[in-house]
């Protein structure tokens, strides 16, 4: 009964019977009732892509005015009854639907929502114009319900098949394809690397839309006996938007409460006045902005329980006892490659990140990939996924040719990756993240059938929970799980879709060091049975578990053998380590600043973290005037997140930041940087569309640095001065990069991995400014390589796990190898 | 025949030369704010319906004034209203701009009332070039129309606004971390934008009707040539806009039922080919 009560359809049938038996006690004509339903089914039909699919169709009132139209149409010249009339309506709704999404589909956010309101636009200005047709200005009148004559009859068969509808709706939304969906509203890549085809889904998705709102628009021409250009106009075009964001976008009962508001709002106040979008627009815009959920948020907000209603909350029921996680070996000739990669090559602009890779992956191995920041190994893993084309070259899987293959297709073959940025579904429930994963293998296309009922499916789902140990969390929506759980989880989805190899991105990075072990094991596991080709800075880690490792540096292959010959091989040693090519000489002779300075930068109690997140807490810093600090730890740790919370484009949760006297912990970003505080970003973050001198220019002001100046600092730039950024090598990104931070009078310039991507000469290059810096301004280098940075550095300070496990001096730092291994995790010495 | 044809294009070339400036502010708000502002074509009538007003009270003047009072209006609606939507969703950009669109609309229709306006253009008489016949007012139009587009495109690339501006729509945040103080050049933005949309309405008030509707007439148009131009590309809105301007006023010509369909298909067309416009480039905020 309880169910019953709760079910959304129940509230839809009972809504609506209420207010017909209100308007009849009131003696007000019925048919605004029968519209309010017909704008409930409209608006649901509009929230099934805004809601679910995560795109928001601004001109969905062209299949709602078509249909109208194409109702009216078939009543006048050749059926004679209003229900083949509907069944007319919604075909050709399918069939229009299924034209326009394949021209606009191919497009996203803005664009989208901008061509289905030019569509609206062209029926709408057809309907006007083809009077021969449409009847132009004055529309079609005259069509005569047969069997629904009366008010009341038709208002009865539209209140009960608009909850139809929406029953139908509210099953699609919990079978495998709206589950599908809804995990493509949170995160459309992922979805592809499951291997589900998102241009497909999205159709599906685009034409039921387009089936339903056409059901809706032929009810409304019987209910008009009539069809009129009215509704496709500009004006009406968002209606039933309007009506979803007023109601709720993420309710199933939204578009119930934003059809019966709007509609009664719109009835009484153009009653009263003429110009009654005057009260009508502020109503709207103070709900957009202050109640992202519309009515029912407020609702909600009243009684407490604030949520997304567009599935029920429940997940199957954990069993009593889970079974492990059986995984047979996949059926591969061991002796033979699984994925060979010939001649592969990739190239941004100037920037090489891929130079004729070759490299075999043998099944049941683990194979690893390594190599400094900046390698090309996240690229090269997107070339295999499908994520990126590349520029020559060939990848061949299981002796079929790939290279051209779309990113899902490569999937079903038997490829699954895992992404180094956390990338699953937030607004779902963890079981539900593996589920959709475990789903994609079974590749059910089921329009009608509850996804969770499949018990066979469940319990994979919850062994490979089991296996991650999230099994007890299974309930809880992604978003709100702390990060390490997340990786966790993302590592679990990696591994459901059965994968023949596995790509495997860092998947240990944020990981603390029990999840590090679990994690490890379930590797090696997966080794012994998959293939496993394994990004990871964890070195030691690498060293210990892989059966062979390959080193990239610069997009180039530099290694490529067993463990222990790879961390004996020179070459590597100097690319991972640094050493050797860096001329640091001379670079002492500068005195350096010690604590007698005044104080310049004092960070106190720092806590700062991304939505559920904490990635810094309690984090004191001192930077004194003229002096140079490193600011080193592994990756992942933070360091990023710090320089953005001094520059103010993050806000901190707690904990304070003085600079040069000022508090500039709540300042705008312009505003910390008019005190006195510069950044050189990561990834430079040059315009691309600016000259490099228009690039200096912007950031210019009297204090800095002149041009001419600049040029001096660089030599290099003033050849290349009219030259567009985007076509700047990466060396001289970053040196047009340093050169702006100076442009304005900086008494402290933030550096995050300055020498990251560059090839060594630049380096030379890039550290000698720096050097000729030193002592003249502050200088905070974030650096993963402590012997970068040292050698020039006054201090240094080390960040492990969000906190400052390491400030002091940098010689000292510099001087204790074992400090440094045990901080940094650089212990590759001792492991060879 | 030819001469229609002629009189026809240069015609199609002042009413593509409107869309033009009426696109060019859309662009540019939508370029660095990154918000499809429907509202636009509201501050478009608001020029026309500004220039009447300022008429009566200040003359000839009021042709400069009326320009700069939407500019002020906008910035005001920036402070008050679009400043909120910056870190929201897409979506509600789009509600909130169409409700400030239809209310802009609805408070033109009450303080004018709902017919037209009557606004007659500064000079009569028209020019003959052999088969080209043009109205004094319209070749005004367009000169006026030419010499706007390249006073803004001398100010976006000349100057440190102009500089500010191109920057900002790739990385705003980047400008603010060099110091420059972002909330007030997105202000400055939309007002600029807004200014002119207005003077596209003052130079269209001689020429289309006065009426609170004329909006309508104005953002659709705008939108298919920022959509056929590609994103913030100038050149690509003047391109676009012409287009659009001479294809509608040859359909009119020989199939005048047609005429604001063409635009649209032209608009699906150039979409299936160019997805990303003429001379939209790849650009990361928006894809």
């Amino acid at each position: 009964m309880t169910r019953l009560a709760r079910h959304p359809v129940t509230w839809v049938f009972v809504v609506l019977v209420g207010l017909t038996l209100l308007w009849q006690a009131m003696g007000a004509p019925v048919t605004l009732i029968t519209e309010i339903a017909i704008y409930t089914l409209y608006g649901a039909g509009v929230n099934l892509l805004v809601g679910y699919t995560g795109l928001v169709p601004f001109g969905a009132s062209v299949f709602f005015g078509c249909a109208s139209y194409a109702t009216a149409i078939a009543m006048l010249r050749f059926l004679d009854n209003e229900i083949a009339a509907l069944v007319f309506a919604v075909a050709f709704s399918f069939l229009l639907a299924a034209v326009i999404a394949l021209i606009i589909l191919r497009r996203s956010g803005l664009y989208f929502s901008l061509l289905t309101l030019a569509f609206s636009q062209i029926a709408f200005e057809i309907a006007f114009k083809w009077t021969a047709l449409t009847g132009g200005e004055n529309g079609l009148q005259g069509v005569q319900r047969q069997w629904l004559r009366g008010d009341l009859a038709f208002h009865a068969f539209t209140v009960v098949t608009v909850s139809l509808g929406i029953w139908l709706l509210w099953r699609v939304a919990h079978a495998p394809f709206g589950r599908a969906l809804q995990a493509l509203r949170d995160n459309q890549l992922r979805m592809a690397s499951l291997g589900y085809n998102v241009f497909a889904l999205k159709f599906a998705s685009f034409v039921l839309m387009g089936g339903v709102i056409g059901y809706a628009g032929g009810l409304l021409a019987l209910l008009l006996r009539g069809a009129y250009a009215d509704n496709l106009g500009w004006r009406h075009a968002g209606d039933a938007l309007l009506m979803v964001v007023l109601g709720g976008v993420h309710q199933v009962l939204g578009p119930l409460f934003g059809a019966v508001a709007f509609t009664i709002l719109q009835d009484r106040l153009s009653a009263i006045t003429e110009s009654w979008w005057l009260i009508f627009a502020p109503i709207i815009i103070l709900f957009a902005l202050l109640s992202p959920e519309g009515i029912v948020g407020v609702a909600q907000r009243l009684f407490g329980r604030v949520g997304w209603t567009l599935v029920r909350h429940s997940i199957p029921a954990r069993p009593a006892i889970i079974p492990p996680l059986a995984g047979g070996a996949i059926d591969a000739d061991p002796e033979q490659p699984i994925l060979s990669v010939r001649g592969l090559s990739k190239q941004f602009g100037t920037l090489v990140t891929a130079d004729n890779i070759a490299l075999e992956v043998y099944p049941f191995r683990l194979h690893s990939l390594i190599g400094p920041n900046g390698a090309g190994k996240t690229t090269f893993f997107n070339m295999l996924s499908g994520i990126l084309a590349p520029n020559a070259g060939s990848i061949t899987f299981e002796e079929r040719d790939i290279t051209r293959m779309p990113m899902h297709r490569r999937a079903r073959l038997g490829i699954g990756r895992s992404f180094q940025i956390l990338s699953v579904f937030p607004n779902l429930t963890v079981f539900e993240n593996i589920r959709i994963a475990v789903q994609a293998r079974t590749r059910s296309r089921d329009f009608f059938v509850d996804a969770h009922g499949d018990a066979g499916q469940a319990l994979r789902v919850w062994s490979i929970l089991q296996a991650v140990g999230l099994e007890a969390r299974g309930h809880e929506q992604c978003a709100n799980l702390p990060h390490g759980a997340k990786r966790l989880l993302e590592i679990a989805i990696t591994l459901a879709i059965d994968a023949k190899i596995l790509l495997l991105d860092e998947p240990l990075a944020g990981l603390a060091e029990a999840d590090r072990q679990v994690v490890g094991a379930l590797i090696r596991k997966l080794a012994d049975t998959h293939a496993v080709l394994l990004i990871e800075h964890d070195i030691d880690r690498v060293l210990a578990l892989s059966d062979r490792i390959s080193v990239l540096h610069q997009g180039r292959l530099i290694a490529d053998g067993k463990p222990e010959e790879v961390a004996a091989n020179p070459e590597v040693i100097a690319a991972y380590l640094g050493t050797g090519e860096r001329n640091v000489a001379g670079i002492a002779a500068a005195a350096p600043v010690g604590d007698e300075a005044a104080e310049l930068l004092r960070v106190e109690g720092l806590s700062v973290g991304y939505g559920g997140s904490t990635v810094l807490e309690g984090l004191d810093l001192l930077v004194r005037e003229g002096q140079a600090v490193a600011l080193l730890g592994r990756n992942g740790v933070g360091k990023t997140t710090l320089l953005r919370a001094l520059t103010g484009t993050l806000r901190p949760r707690e904990g304070r930041v003085v600079f040069a006297g000022q508090e500039t912990t709540r300042m705008a970003s312009y505003q910390i940087n008019r005190a006195g505080m510069s950044l050189v970003p990561e990834g430079r973050r040059l315009f691309p569309n600016l000259s490099v001198v228009e690039n200096l220019r912007i950031a210019a002001r009297p204090g800095g640095i002149s041009i001419e100046q600049a040029f001096e600092l660089f030599p290099r730039l003033r050849t290349r001065q009219r030259a567009k950024a985007e076509n700047l090598s990466g060396g001289e990104r970053q040196m047009v990069a340093i050169a702006r931070a100076l442009m304005v009078p900086s008494r402290l310039i933030l550096l995050d991995e300055p020498f990251e991507g560059l090839a060594p000469a630049i380096v030379q290059e890039v550290m000698a400014a720096l050097v000729r810096l030193r002592g003249r301004v502050a200088m905070v280098i974030v650096e993963h390589h402590a012997e970068a940075v040292l050698p020039f550095a006054d201090h240094a300070c080390v960040l492990v796990n969000g906190q400052v496990a390491y400030a002091g001096s940098a010689a000292t730092l510099a001087a204790d190898p074992a400090l440094q291994a045990r901080l940094l995790g650089v212990g590759q010495a001792e492991a060879a | 025949m030819l001469d229609i044809l002629l009189s026809q294009i240069v015609a199609g070339l002042v009413l593509g030369g409107l869309y033009v400036l009426i696109a060019i502010g859309l662009s540019i708000i939508f370029g660095l704010l990154g918000i499809v502002n429907f509202a636009h074509g509201g501050f478009f009538a608001l020029g026309a319906y500004f220039a009447i007003s300022l008429y009566q009270l200040a003359g000839w003047p009021a042709v400069i004034l009326a320009p700069l009072l939407v500019g002020v209006v906008g910035m005001a609606a920036e402070r008050l209203l679009i400043r909120q939507l910056y870190d929201k969703e897409p979506l509600v950009s789009l509600i909130v701009t169409f409700a400030l669109a239809l209310m802009i609309e609805a408070l033109l229709r009450l303080a004018y009332g709902g017919i037209g306006q009557p606004f007659s253009a500064p000079f009569t008489g028209i020019y003959l070039w052999g088969p080209v016949l043009i109205t004094k007012y319209r070749l005004f139009v367009f000169v006026l129309t030419v010499v706007v587009l390249l006073a803004l495109w001398a100010f976006l690339q000349f100057t440190p606004f102009g500089r500010i501006l191109r920057a900002g729509s790739r990385d705003p945040e980047m400008v603010g971390l060099l110091g420059i103080p972002l909330p007030r050049v997105l202000t400055a933005t939309f007002g600029l934008g807004c200014a002119i949309a207005g003077i596209a309405g003052v130079l269209a008030a001689p020429l289309w009707t006065v009426t609170p509707a004329m909006s309508e007439g104005a953002i659709m148009p705008a939108f298919v040539v920022v959509t056929i131009g590609g994103l913030g590309s100038f050149a690509g809105a003047v391109i676009a806009g012409l287009l659009i301007g001479v294809v509608s006023a040859l359909t009119i010509q020989f199939a005048p039922s047609a005429a604001t369909t063409m635009m649209y298909v032209a608009m699906a067309v150039i979409l299936l080919i160019r997805p990303r416009g003429l001379l939209g480039e790849r650009w990361e905020r928006f894809e």
